[in-house]
């Protein structure tokens, strides 16, 4: 007790410090910073009856994403240049990390079904599936189907209309007027939930229910056996829907005896969907970074202008990002899958 | 065995025997604790923010943690003996093997913790 006497002042005052320093490394800001990542081999999530070898590799680019960072990480990246600031919304920050993590896992999901699907399409081989309904992935704030749909709810009915896909929920809701109650069956941890629900007008006039199509996907159950050749997923860890592109690849090459790598390393991003059309991705500078530090040789991305006045483009910010790091490596601009095929038949196909 | 035994019973009376050694110890753990919160909370955003891997990561735990045991057991001691006549009944040089075992026990402990969080996000 002596020594608190003695010492008191000392104290409060470090007691003050450490709180602020504490502070400083632990609140979360409303903001997301995006990171140089790297790149994952995508050749081992799927394994087949009959597949082909490669001698190059295809990899999946990633970013490293850190959510709702401390005022000391922010401050860091400030201060690197390979770094981007986001802000968030005050809808999106308070979404718990966990829902976060369920939504990209969902997102990955999709892309493995739909790289399968648009894979052995491009192969002309056989997949055996069925559409049995729509998995919710998110839904639009402030609507019927935020307050009563749940991420990964799985719609099969509307009224006793049995759902399959995305374009059978909006034939059906097209012929239900504004707040006219109608029913919807979803499947939710394995059990079937029926409740009435309705369409409602929002601010600007619109009659919605809440689900976009982006944020959804179809409920494919796959017939591993009586698809040609037979396959597994054996990892599908990972999260986000970016890697699409690079997973339709990597089935195809498996599937075909041409083996498109042509012993380059290979990496890319951009979504996939089962028409093998490709789609943009977000943080396309950090996955080039990590790719240009991984000795990538060929890196594929998206050739959309997109933003509200087609400002942004993938492919464009692809080529500033490696002219920065100082890289050889050859960006290519993608639109579908057939334009990555052909791109590596024509350029590397010849010499082979 | 029976060195192992010895040797924990040599430990201990050179150490935990002692009272004055278990209050010393006792104020000891809460500045050493509040040393490793302030410079994990440090790193652990440096290497969320990719300046510094993994390893390094692991590294900075456990010697931060050795170091934070030492000098709030100096400090504790030096101030112990400002205060009153310490009459010391336990052995220095014991003490300063027994922080370095507890804080590489902490190090373990706290490595294990992250290793079981980081599961949960791959």
């Amino acid at each position: 007790m002596n020594w608190l006497k003695d010492h008191y002042k000392s104290v409060i005052l470090y007691i003050f410090i450490y709180i602020v320093l504490m502070f400083f490394f632990t609140y979360p800001m409303p903001i997301s910073i995006n990171l140089p990542g790297g790149v994952n081999n995508a050749m081992e999530f799927v394994e087949f009856e009959t597949s082909y070898s490669s001698s190059g590799s295809f990899n999946s680019s990633y970013v490293s994403v850190v959510t709702k960072p401390s005022p000391f990480q922010f401050f860091l990246a400030k201060f690197n240049n390979k770094a981007d600031i986001y802000k968030m919304s005050e809808a999106e920050s308070k979404i718990p990390i966990e829902e976060i993590i369920k939504k990209d896992k969902l997102y990955k999901d999709s892309s493995i079904d739909k790289a399968l699907i648009a894979a052995y399409d491009a192969a002309s081989k056989n997949l055996s599936y069925t559409e049995n309904g729509l998995i919710i992935i998110d839904r639009i704030l402030d609507t019927p189907a935020y307050e009563k749909l749940a991420v990964g709810d799985i719609i099969v009915k509307i009224n006793d209309t049995e759902i399959i896909n995305y374009e059978s929920v909006s034939n059906v809701l097209s012929e239900i007027g504004c707040n006219e109650p109608f029913y919807l069956t979803i499947l939710r941890d394995g059990k079937e939930i029926t409740f009435d629900i309705e369409k409602k007008e929002n601010d600007y006039g619109s009659c919605l229910l809440g689900i976009y199509i982006d944020y959804t996907y179809t409920y494919y159950i796959f017939d591993e056996e009586n698809s040609n050749p037979k396959f597994q997923v054996i990892d599908s860890s990972g999260y986000g829907p970016s890697a699409g592109l690079i997973q339709t690849l990597s089935i195809y090459n498996m599937l075909t005896p041409i083996d498109i790598t042509f012993g380059l390393k290979i990496a890319g991003t951009g979504t996939i969907d089962e028409n093998g059309n490709v789609g943009i991705i977000g943080g396309i500078k950090q996955k080039v970074f990590g790719a240009c530090k991984a000795n990538v040789d060929v890196f594929f991305a998206p050739d959309f202008d997109y933003g509200a006045n087609g400002e942004y483009n993938n492919y464009k910010d692809a080529i500033k990002a490696r002219d920065i790091m100082k890289s050889d490596m050859i960006i290519v601009p993608v639109k579908t899958l057939d334009d990555a095929i052909n791109y590596l038949m024509e350029n590397y196909g010849q010499s082979n | 065995m029976d060195k192992v035994i010895k040797l924990i019973k040599t430990f201990y009376k050179y150490t935990y025997y002692s009272k004055i050694f278990r209050d010393m110890m006792n104020f000891t753990r809460i500045l050493a604790l509040f040393v490793i919160s302030l410079i994990i909370a440090f790193s652990v955003n440096l290497y969320l923010s990719a300046f510094i891997n993994e390893t390094i990561f692991i590294i900075v735990v456990v010697i931060s943690t050795i170091l934070a045991y030492h000098i709030s057991f100096r400090y504790v001691f030096k101030e112990y003996n400002h205060y009153r006549t310490v009459d010391i009944d336990f052995n220095i040089k014991t003490v300063f093997y027994y922080l370095f075992v507890e804080a590489v026990i902490l190090s373990y402990v706290m490595i294990r913790v992250y290793l079981h969080i980081k599961s949960f996000y791959i």
